[in-house]
């Protein structure tokens, strides 16, 4: 255990806070440029092979990104106090700092070196500052943000046909998922909020349970869980997961974007079929003897009733 | 007042199959619940609150499914002998059949389409669970991403008519002022969705894949029910397709073309699980096409042809899986000659494979006769692929069944006897099929 680690969280937080609520893009550069520096050393906390040299690359990155916001700043005209227009080279950076589309590279580099705890972060709440940016700047459903949308979900598609590490797995269909979140921050804020939540909410649940088997492709047999909140991650109705989907499907189709939604409802059944062959594992019944499964049988249950009860209530909300 | 003859038939038969099972006492308290609906209100639609309700069409499912799953819990027995968990099958059963239920009786669109859409998750994990080989899991990814690949799409044109009017079936009457240009996307979503779920002969690959690994209750579901809800979702938003019934025609031809050319499938069979699966294919198709004529003979048709297809083939993927848990093949050249060992349960497979090419005194003529009737009003080239196909239909029924009845068998087999538990399963798919023909003014 560091010593330094509720400070650093500490700070982490409230640079996250201090994001969300700055209403001028000075406030908002410096708090970004604080939370990257107070995230590198909670990276390094757990040692781990690459650690040294995944640090580096998150700093050279961010780096490079709060470099271009500060630019961008300086070049608009009516810039540094105000929140105005929204121009290319924001949206460019929001992209950069969450690794949308042609930006994912960095992010599926240093997924393979880190531990699932920092990766889990860096999916969720690190991609917290990309959102706020586009956020604050009011980004409309440009060319450019159109094309980063189909590049994200169309990349994630393809990459992750070849995936067989668990870890990698959810880097990329996070790809997948920053499309859909790219929509909804350009479209309706209530569904990028409610898809966030539950986006987080279930990644967390499936990684912290994936995480008790040894080898990460193979899980007990006798849980359904799994299975369930993997659907629920893809989106399949009445699951939690499909109700932010079919909020943002709901907006778009009142503005008539057809050719989107039909495009992202198809990369989510990519989805599916990726999330399902991680875990249909755990629906075949009469499989032998799976070798290398601890099995954990209190606590699935737990988290089985407590998925039950959450799809109990989505429907119920529903109807 | 004509629900009262069905109701009563049912109920009486449904008596000792309540001595049998926990679900079959629920079965005939459903019956009676649904009997004392129709004595107290009276109309062609019953609403018991303000989403559920029901008509005809769900009136029949309903049953079907209530009946059909009555006998799956007997089925599930076998479990307790062989060590797989009952007490997870009994639930996923419960599950799957109220699912089905619910995705019949509500009057939402959206409510329809969810519960349409989750009743594949509960057939996935029994095919999964329960079923025999390691190839279930290409089966299961087959069948999942067939039909999610179909009914996505279909989602977000649902909510496009959910930004025109509300989601109400009974509403969608009174849908106005709409283009043709949405009515024909939502159309072409529909006829991909719901062809994929039927399926229509050139999306029917996951269907024989699906069959062939599911364990015995989950394709004999599968064809009796589930199957049968794309032909439901096509009833209930038929007045939004006023404006494009020319559009049909065109369907038309793929799916009778597509029954003649799965029956020709089925003459080159082996597998006779597949075999079966190919031939529902067949009167799926042939079904949804009576429907697409769109005239009272054709609606009518469709209904009877999903009921007594319910029934037939289900009983026949129950006798394949009695054949499969003797000799453990499915291969039609393993079960042959079988008349020596199994005497009793020959009368069976006759009775059921008369039904399957509509054989005189049963419910499937009828439909058959309809549908044909329906086409030659229109147009009198049908009778050509109509013709051929139920000719071909009888082909390889004749042909099952003089391979599996007659000729020489192998000795190979083990030798459990015809149970009671066969008999029983049987007679209570053998008796709707037959005792409904006398109730014809029902349809």
């Amino acid at each position: 255990m560091n010593k330094n680690l509720p400070l650093m969280s500490m700070f982490y937080l409230i640079s996250l806070m201090g994001m969300i609520s700055s209403n001028n893009w000075f406030m908002f550069w410096i708090f970004m440029e604080m939370n990257s520096l107070c995230f590198i050393p909670l990276m390094l906390i757990k040692k781990t092979k690459k650690g040294g040299e995944a640090s580096l690359l998150y700093f050279i990155v961010q780096g490079i990104s709060s470099m271009f916001l500060l630019m961008a700043m300086i070049n608009e005209e009516s810039s540094l106090m105000d929140v105005s227009e929204p121009n290319s080279s924001l949206i460019t950076v929001a992209f950069l700092k969450m690794g949308a589309g042609v930006f994912f590279n960095w992010l599926f580099l240093l997924s393979f070196s880190i531990t699932l705890s920092i990766l889990l972060l860096i999916l969720t709440l690190q991609k917290l500052s990309g959102f706020f940016l586009l956020l604050l700047s009011q980004a409309g459903l440009s060319y450019l943000m159109l094309i980063f949308i189909f590049l994200s979900s169309f990349m994630a598609m393809f990459i992750n046909m070849k995936q067989n590490l668990f870890k990698s797995m959810l880097t990329v269909s996070s790809l997948s998922n920053t499309s859909w979140l790219l929509t909804a921050v350009v479209t309706t804020y209530s569904g990028w909020m409610f898809y966030f939540a539950v986006y987080s909410f279930s990644l967390v649940l499936s990684s912290t349970m994936n995480n008790k088997y040894l080898d990460q492709n193979y899980r007990n047999s006798d849980t359904l869980e799994n299975p369930l909140l993997f659907l629920s991650m893809g989106g399949l109705p009445p699951m939690p997961g499909f109700f932010p989907k079919i909020l943002i499907l709901m907006n778009l189709s009142y503005s008539r974007l057809s050719l989107l939604s039909i495009f992202l409802l198809l990369a989510a059944c990519v989805d599916i079929f990726i999330y399902l062959r991680f875990s249909f594992t755990s629906a075949l019944k009469n499989n032998g003897n799976l070798m290398y499964c601890k099995a954990v049988t209190t606590k699935s249950i737990k988290m089985l009733s407590l998925s039950a009860v959450t799809m109990v209530t989505m429907m119920a909300i529903m109807l | 007042m004509r629900y009262f003859s069905i109701l009563i038939l049912l109920i009486m038969l449904s008596l000792p199959l309540m001595m049998f099972s926990f679900l079959g006492a629920v079965d005939l308290a459903v019956l009676f619940v649904l009997f004392l609906f129709t004595i107290f209100t009276g109309g062609p639609i019953f609403f018991i609150s303000e989403i559920l309700f029901f008509d005809k069409i769900s009136f029949l499912l309903i049953i079907l499914s209530f009946w059909l799953f009555s006998l799956m819990f007997l089925l599930g027995q076998k479990y307790k002998i062989l060590k797989v968990s009952l007490m997870k099958y009994k639930m996923y059963m419960y599950i799957l059949m109220s699912f089905i239920v619910f995705s019949v009786m509500f009057s939402d669109l959206m409510a329809f389409y969810i519960f349409f859409e989750i009743s594949l998750v509960p057939l996935v994990f029994i095919i999964l669970g329960w079923g025999y080989q390691v190839e279930r899991v290409q089966a299961f990814f087959y069948l999942f991403l067939y039909t999610m690949f179909g009914s996505l799409p279909l989602l977000f044109f649902f909510l496009l008519t959910y930004s025109y009017l509300s989601l109400d079936w009974l509403m969608l009457y009174y849908l106005k002022n709409y283009s043709e240009n949405f009515v024909l996307l939502l159309f072409l979503a529909m006829m991909i969705a719901f062809f994929i779920k039927l399926p229509l002969y050139g999306f029917h690959l996951w269907l024989p894949k699906a069959h062939v690994e599911a364990p015995v209750s989950g394709s004999m579901i599968l064809a009796a029910v589930l199957l049968k809800l794309s032909l439901y979702g096509f009833y209930r938003v038929s007045p939004l397709m006023k404006p494009l019934f020319f559009f049909f025609f065109f369907a038309l031809v793929f799916l009778f073309w597509g029954a003649l050319l799965s029956s020709l499938v089925c003459l080159r069979q082996t597998d006779m699980k597949s075999l079966i699966a190919y031939s529902s294919v067949g009167h799926m198709g042939v079904m949804l096409g009576g429907f697409f004529f769109f005239s009272q003979m054709g609606l009518k048709a469709a209904i009877i042809i999903m009921m007594s297809h319910a029934f037939c083939s289900s009983a026949l993927f129950y006798l394949v899986n009695f054949h499969y848990e003797r000799s453990y093949s499915r291969q039609i050249f393993n079960n042959r000659g079988q008349f020596i060992f199994f005497g009793m349960l020959m009368s069976f497979w006759f009775l059921f494979l008369a039904i399957n090419f509509s054989a005189p005194p049963f419910l499937s003529l009828v439909g058959e006769l309809g549908v044909f009737i329906s086409s030659f009003g229109k147009d009198l080239t049908y009778m050509y692929v109509l013709g051929l196909a139920s000719f071909v239909v009888a082909a390889f029924c004749i042909y099952l069944f003089s391979v599996v009845i007659h000729g020489l068998g192998l000795k190979h087999y083990i030798l459990q006897v015809e149970m009671d538990l066969n008999f029983f399963v049987l007679s209570y798919h053998f008796l709707p099929a037959l005792l409904m023909v006398l109730l014809l003014d029902f349809f």
